[in-house]
């Protein structure tokens, strides 16, 4: 097991040399020069050329490459282009809304759809399987800005439950997260039950019914501990449907998290942010793939024994 | 004769399916004395497995008992709540599978599988669980116990696996053991090893045994009666002597010369010719009529009854009827 988490771990560097390159090149790629914006609109040619040469953009890409990376490893990750900060202190304010918005989606989404695909499971052909799995290809087909302003408009503005926008309290996080986690559940609810639908016709299954156990029992530790090895991978998949929802959700909800400060650098060319929010996202996405990784062998003796 | 411990009478088992109903099983009446062991054997698709299911009512949900009774010690199995029935299970009466590394379920440890049942039946606590089950395993011959408990199943081999089945069977002392073609999916010497300790099982708990199998050699060697199945039907029951001496059924006429034989040089293996009809297409008179050698224009019409033979054998066929006729 330690020899296998390690493994894992030291499968990231790769991992993260071709992410840097990636969003290196992208930096390079898209149209509009950081020196002329950063220069301001009224510098003169010369003026953006002394620029050019200041942040290096005129050295080979190879040069350029280097120093980003030895920028990042030695922890200079350079300044905002907007706010003239060091990026650290723009992103990690902006961590902690996405980080508990992320946490709440997941968990009220795992939670639910796992017990909706068992339900379902268990109730196969019947008028509660069809609701439920009507339900659950809504939720996978809705877009979400749409979930999020239906959802704003009945619980805050109609009944005022919930705040609208903004991040308060913990309460304002309800909406934002059933929004974000809406898809997520529907995908876990439909894998779950269709992992359950098959595991029960399993050998062992008829086996634990022989033995006379009850079926809450024959369900819950036979069944549902086999279909959580299926689970689990989709659940890690999900995460980046996670990452790139909360964008959306955190425009809609107006949170100031990662989501609209990746927007908002866009938008204004902010290079320095981009690329880092951009390398946070890969590596969140990377360090949770290893959690499921790691739990799969949990929940897989055959991996774990390998 | 010993006493019946467990008794099926008229037995009808259907299933729902998109051809509509069919009847997998169809009045079967046997059953299991003390510290016997009674074979039932049939090709695939007889209805074998799916008598012994409807004896513990672990059928799929497709499957449907329309009929019969089936007692334990006079008790009827099919009229009782889910909750008895559950008591019955793995308590009563406990049952092993042909595959047994699919039976047993991949994510626990065996051990953990094994105590499962004293807790629920016997409500054994965790470490007289754990102990007994350390010591089943040990009393079905796989050495180390302990450290087989903590494995988990894909670890064990195709007869470990059936061992620790047969150690999960009758670790609460059950009164019944049914075996769904226990040693089909083994080696050939595994094979003989796990019906050697059935048999040492049966004489040291006094439990009665229903066999499944299609394997003829496996009957020979352990059963005291067998039946013969043929289209969910019973078509011949005898004591395991006379059906080998002197089989009269032309379906158990052919099955045992389709074994082959050491010794006799046949260039061609016996065989019976066709196969088993598709449960949705029955025919109509006798169901073995289309394969058999002996038929006569009766046999399409009209389905022979089964028969008491000499008291204590049965044949469902035609010809046995004219003869038993002829000799009164």
């Amino acid at each position: 097991m330690k020899q296998y988490v390690l493994k894992r771990l030291l499968n990231i560097i790769p991992i993260m040399i071709v992410v840097s390159i990636i969003i290196f090149m992208f930096i390079h790629l898209i149209p509009g020069d950081p020196a002329r914006i950063i220069a301001g609109q009224k510098a003169t040619l010369e003026e953006i050329e002394i620029m050019r040469e200041q942040l290096g953009l005129n050295d080979p890409y190879i040069v350029q490459y280097k120093n980003f990376m030895l920028g990042i490893l030695t922890g200079d990750w350079g300044n905002s282009l907007k706010t003239g900060l060091p990026v650290w202190e723009v992103i990690i304010p902006r961590m902690k809304p996405t980080l508990i918005l992320a946490i709440f989606s997941i968990v009220w989404s795992v939670i639910a759809g796992i017990s909706i695909g068992v339900i379902s499971a268990i109730n196969r052909g019947k008028l509660i399987d069809y609701i439920v799995m009507v339900g659950a290809s809504s939720g996978i087909s809705l877009p979400l800005f749409w979930l999020g302003l239906m959802l704003m408009q009945i619980f805050s503005v109609k009944l005022g439950w919930f705040p609208t926008t903004g991040i308060d309290s913990l309460s304002s996080y309800v909406l934002p997260s059933i929004t974000l986690g809406a898809g997520i559940t529907a995908m876990i609810a439909r894998y779950t039950r269709s992992s359950m639908i098959e595991i029960l016709k399993e050998n062992y299954i008829r086996t634990s019914r022989a033995k006379g156990l009850s079926e809450f029992i024959v369900i819950n530790k036979h069944a549902l501990r086999n279909s959580l090895v299926d689970v689990i991978t989709i659940v890690g998949l999900q995460f980046g449907f996670l990452l790139a929802g909360s964008v959306l959700v955190e425009t809609v909800f107006a949170i100031p998290g990662l989501g609209r400060l990746l927007i908002d650098s866009i938008l204004f060319r902010d290079y320095t942010v981009v690329q880092t929010v951009l390398l946070i996202f890969t590596f969140q996405f990377i360090i949770i793939n290893l959690i499921v990784d790691v739990l799969y062998g949990v929940a897989n003796p055959k991996i774990r024994y390998q | 004769m010993s006493e019946k411990l467990l008794e099926v009478k008229n037995l009808r088992t259907e299933f729902h399916t998109d051809k509509g109903k069919l009847v997998a099983v169809n009045d079967v009446s046997f059953y299991v004395g003390k510290e016997e062991i009674v074979g039932l054997v049939g090709e695939s698709g007889s209805g074998k497995s799916v008598t012994s299911l409807s004896v513990l009512r672990l059928l799929p949900e497709q499957g449907n008992i329309s009929a019969g009774e089936v007692l334990l010690e006079g008790k009827d199995l099919l009229k009782m709540n889910k909750k008895d029935i559950r008591n019955i299970r793995g308590g009563d009466i406990a049952m092993i599978f042909q595959d047994p590394m699919s039976s047993l379920n991949p994510v626990l440890r065996v051990g953990e599988q094994i105590m499962e049942c004293t807790k629920l039946h016997l409500k054994y606590n965790n470490s007289q669980a754990r102990k007994h089950a350390i010591d089943m395993i040990k009393r079905v011959g796989i050495p180390v116990p302990e450290d087989v408990m903590n494995r988990y199943p894909h670890q064990l081999s195709g007869g470990m696996s059936q061992r620790i089945m047969i150690a999960m069977a009758m670790s609460c002392n059950p009164k019944v053991l049914i075996a769904d073609e226990p040693t089909t999916a083994l080696d050939v010497t595994i094979q003989a090893q796990v019906m050697e300790l059935m048999l040492e099982l049966k004489e040291k708990n006094k439990i009665g045994i229903l066999l499944i199998t299609h394997d003829l050699g496996v009957v020979a060697e352990m059963c005291n009666r067998v039946m013969v199945m043929y289209c969910g039907r019973i078509v011949e029951m005898a004591d395991v002597f006379s059906l080998f001496k002197n089989p009269l059924h032309p379906y158990t006429k052919g099955l045992i010369a389709s074994v082959p034989k050491i010794g006799k040089n046949a260039d061609v293996l016996p065989y019976i010719a066709g196969r088993v009809p598709d449960l949705s297409q029955m025919p109509k008179g006798c169901k073995f009529a289309p394969r058999c050698s002996e038929a006569m224009e009766k046999c399409y019409k009209e389905e022979p009854k089964l028969t008491n033979i000499d008291g204590n054998r049965q044949c469902r066929c035609h010809l046995i009827r004219e003869r038993s006729e002829i000799n009164e």
